[in-house]
């Protein structure tokens, strides 16, 4: 990496050595963000030293908080790896949530037809639903952008509200799968839901014996592992990262670029779909249905984490718990922390935390001037090319 | 024999042009034939107001065509100077919010018309400064101001009105009202400054220098740096004009429609606004065409839910139609519709 790497290190200090480079950076910007979200909450007569320890609680407080919270990260996961495959490919995906959302509603759908099914048969085909609605919805602007050079950011939040709209008709008053009441479905078959890591010992106050922790999170992991191994280890990687790099090179070096495109961003609605699928089948918080509330936001939080992530599939598991940390102990913070006059530090804060992260570790150009650091090293993926098909 | 050849090239040149421009400009023949449509189809069940129904069509069109047609505008501006703008949902966010606030606190409507687009302006600040100054990715620089708009305004909201339970009503723009038929209309005040900007905006950039300016800069920055024009400065204004164009868009929601804000109320007008300005081939005229004809299809929703009561199916299509048609049109029209030059790319001296 750097010119201090001697071959005499051995392979984990090498490997630390290069974490630490990596890491260096995004750390530093969540630090800087987190020290001006303080000036924030102090400039709003509130504590930032109680505002942030009751966050922490909030998150990690105890096993069912900390349960909340990786299960909180599991989609995140999977929806930061849809931008995450999609940008490696120069293709800015914001619709991760409509992805969500469609890929939720077909799971639900086909998870309630399946009672009486073995788990065998029927979680599969669940899930599948969810992969395959997802990405559908994704390869839309996939097809589009390859064709006829529609930018996908404006197509995917078009799909966004699309999706919306489609899924409200459907739970809605007079929708074909709303359940007993409106904005949900009936709850999935038994047998095509995902079972949790672990139980609750004590009584139960409310709601389910479960916590809501299931073995999507290990999926999520899995899934993050094998993206990274397809983006770096195989051909299929290695186009998809020329053409995020320079797609005229790409072209001129015989990689079919619209093929690419299509397949990125699909993949990345598969993703984004199985998110929404494993809520649903796995989440018992949320009642193994699908509700109208699903996936609302996860567009613009996945990018967030996605960008904090660097791009790197590995890295969007710790970035994703990051953001699910902060939401899940963003309640907690409200109630906790109190001006003098009894009013509650309102917990969008948080949005406000984030956008900062994001501005700190993505447009590490700003962080670099703050701290008068070196430049940055390498090609970087470029988005912004304009609106149509540059040839 | 000479001069009948250059004839014939002339009838063919003028021909195509004309085919051309039918092409690009199929959207008022839409636009025309949808309202004969609702005009048959109101007559035939039973309207004994037809002039009434189409005036409140138009206005309704006009009304929803206000916020798209300002963010189109705005995102003309940033972009004919080069810089790429999707923050344009998050400054119309701003400029609701802080129109609404000054609304609220100070009881002076007008004081908040004014203070949106200064808010848009400052918001937009941050743009120019991480993609002109910084050289961020002008994708990333918007999407970080679309997400630090919403929680600063989500967040200011709560702090101010939410916890102290402060009343948030910022009161109502005026609008200029007229009878027709004895059936009363009003349109906003937000809406005819829109208008009116829109013409403002085409002098502005196609017949003075600073337009002349603009336009090099977003063409060919280098060579607009040689002739001796600032790029830099020209790219931070235009941004600004961007910002306030959208923030006073924004006001359109919380001071004309509803009188006090909302979180998020300005659900991807932006993101549709960039579209129309796709569709209007970056003009002021065209992106104006473009906005009437999304607004048109809300207006739809609107007068069908009046007219017929809810109908959920019929509902969710005319809901979900300006977010398809935006879809259509990108596909149909980007290939020939070209943006400017050098529009994403960062501009330095070297």
């Amino acid at each position: 990496m750097t010119a201090t790497t001697s071959p005499s290190d051995n392979l984990i200090v090498r490997w630390l050595r290069i974490l630490m480079q990596q890491l260096a950076l995004p750390l530093l910007g969540i630090f800087t963000a987190l020290v001006l979200g303080a000036v924030i909450i102090f400039i709003s007569g509130f504590n930032p030293l109680t505002a942030y320890a009751s966050l922490l609680k909030g998150a990690f407080g105890d096993a069912s908080k900390i349960n909340n919270t990786l299960a909180a990260t599991t989609p995140y996961i999977l929806t930061s790896l849809a931008v995450i495959f999609a940008f490696r490919a120069g293709l800015f995906n914001i619709g991760a949530e409509g992805q969500f959302k469609v890929g939720a509603i077909a799971a639900a759908w086909v998870g309630i037809n399946l009672v009486g099914w073995p788990p065998f048969a029927a979680v599969p085909l669940t899930l599948a639903a969810g992969w395959l609605a997802g990405a559908l919805w994704g390869a839309i602007p996939g097809v589009l952008k390859a064709f006829s050079g529609a930018h996908e950011v404006i197509t995917t939040i078009m799909l966004n509200y699309i999706a919306g709209f489609l899924t409200a008709y459907l739970v809605g008053s007079e929708g074909p799968l709303r359940g007993t009441k409106m904005t949900t479905t009936l709850p999935i078959a038994e047998s095509a839901r995902i079972p949790t890591l672990a139980h609750h010992d004590g009584a139960v106050s409310s709601g389910s014996a479960d916590f809501p922790l299931h073995w999507g999170f290990v999926l999520a992991i899995l899934v993050a592992g094998l993206l990274y191994w397809i983006l770096w280890k195989t051909p299929l990687g290695f186009e998809i990262r020329t053409v995020g790099l320079n797609p005229s090179a790409a072209r001129y070096a015989g990689i079919n670029v619209s093929r690419i495109t299509i397949i990125s961003i699909t993949v990345g609605g598969l993703l984004a779909g199985m998110a929404g699928a494993l809520e649903v089948m796995g989440n018992p918080n949320l009642n193994y249905q699908y509700s109208a509330s699903m996936g609302v936001g996860y567009g613009f939080n996945s990018i967030a984490i996605a960008l904090l992530a660097k791009n790197n599939p590995l890295a969007a598991i710790p970035a994703a718990l990051l953001f699910a940390a902060l939401q899940s102990g963003a309640s907690q913070m409200q109630f906790d922390t109190v001006a003098a006059d009894g009013t509650q530090l309102p917990s969008d804060l948080i949005s406000m935390i984030q956008a900062l992260v994001i501005i700190f570790v993505a447009a590490d150009q700003v962080l670099r001037w703050l701290y008068r650091m070196r430049g940055p090293q390498g090609a970087q993926v470029v988005l912004s090319r304009g609106w149509g098909k540059t040839e | 024999m000479a001069q009948v050849l250059v004839d014939r090239e002339e009838k063919i040149d003028s021909a195509r042009s004309m085919r051309q421009y039918l092409r690009h400009s199929r959207w008022p023949l839409v636009a025309l034939g949808l309202l004969l449509l609702i005009f048959i189809w109101r007559v035939f069940f039973g309207s004994n107001q037809p002039l009434v129904d189409i005036v409140s069509v138009i206005i309704l069109t006009l009304s929803f065509a206000t916020p798209i047609t300002l963010g189109a505008l705005s995102g003309t501006f940033s972009e004919r100077s080069g810089v790429v703008n999707i923050g344009i949902e998050g400054m119309m966010l701003t400029g609701a919010f802080f129109g609404a606030l000054v609304g609220a606190l100070t009881g002076q409507v007008w004081l908040g018309l004014i203070l949106a687009p200064i808010s848009g302006m400052a918001i937009a600040l941050i743009h120019a400064v991480l993609s002109i100054y910084f050289r961020v990715d002008q994708i990333i620089s918007g999407t970080v101001i679309n997400i630090f708009a919403f929680g600063l305004t989500a967040y200011l909201y709560s702090l101010i009105f939410t916890s102290s339970r402060r009343n948030a009503d910022a009161g109502i723009l005026p609008s200029l009202k007229f009878n027709i038929d004895a059936a009363p209309f009003t349109l906003g005040l937000v809406s005819v400054l829109a208008i009116a900007l829109i013409f403002v905006g085409h002098y502005i950039l196609f017949y003075t220098t600073w337009g002349l300016r603009t336009r090099a800069v977003g063409e060919n920055p280098k060579a607009a740096d040689t002739a001796g024009v600032n790029v830099f400065k020209v790219r931070y204004i235009n941004v600004l004009i961007s910002g306030f164009l959208a923030g006073l868009g924004g006001t359109y929601f919380s001071l004309q429609v509803v009188g006090y804000f909302k979180e998020g109320m300005t659900v991807g007008s932006g993101f549709i606004a960039l579209a129309a300005m796709i569709f209007g081939k970056w003009t002021p005229l065209g992106a104006w065409g473009a906005a009437l004809l999304f607004g048109f299809c809300q207006a739809m929703d609107s007068a069908l839910q009046s007219w017929y009561g809810q109908i959920e199916w019929l509902h969710t299509f005319t809901q979900a139609l300006p977010y398809v048609v935006t879809i259509i049109v990108l596909t149909g029209l980007v290939g020939r519709s070209r943006p400017p030059a050098a529009v994403g790319v960062p501009y330095s001296k070297q």
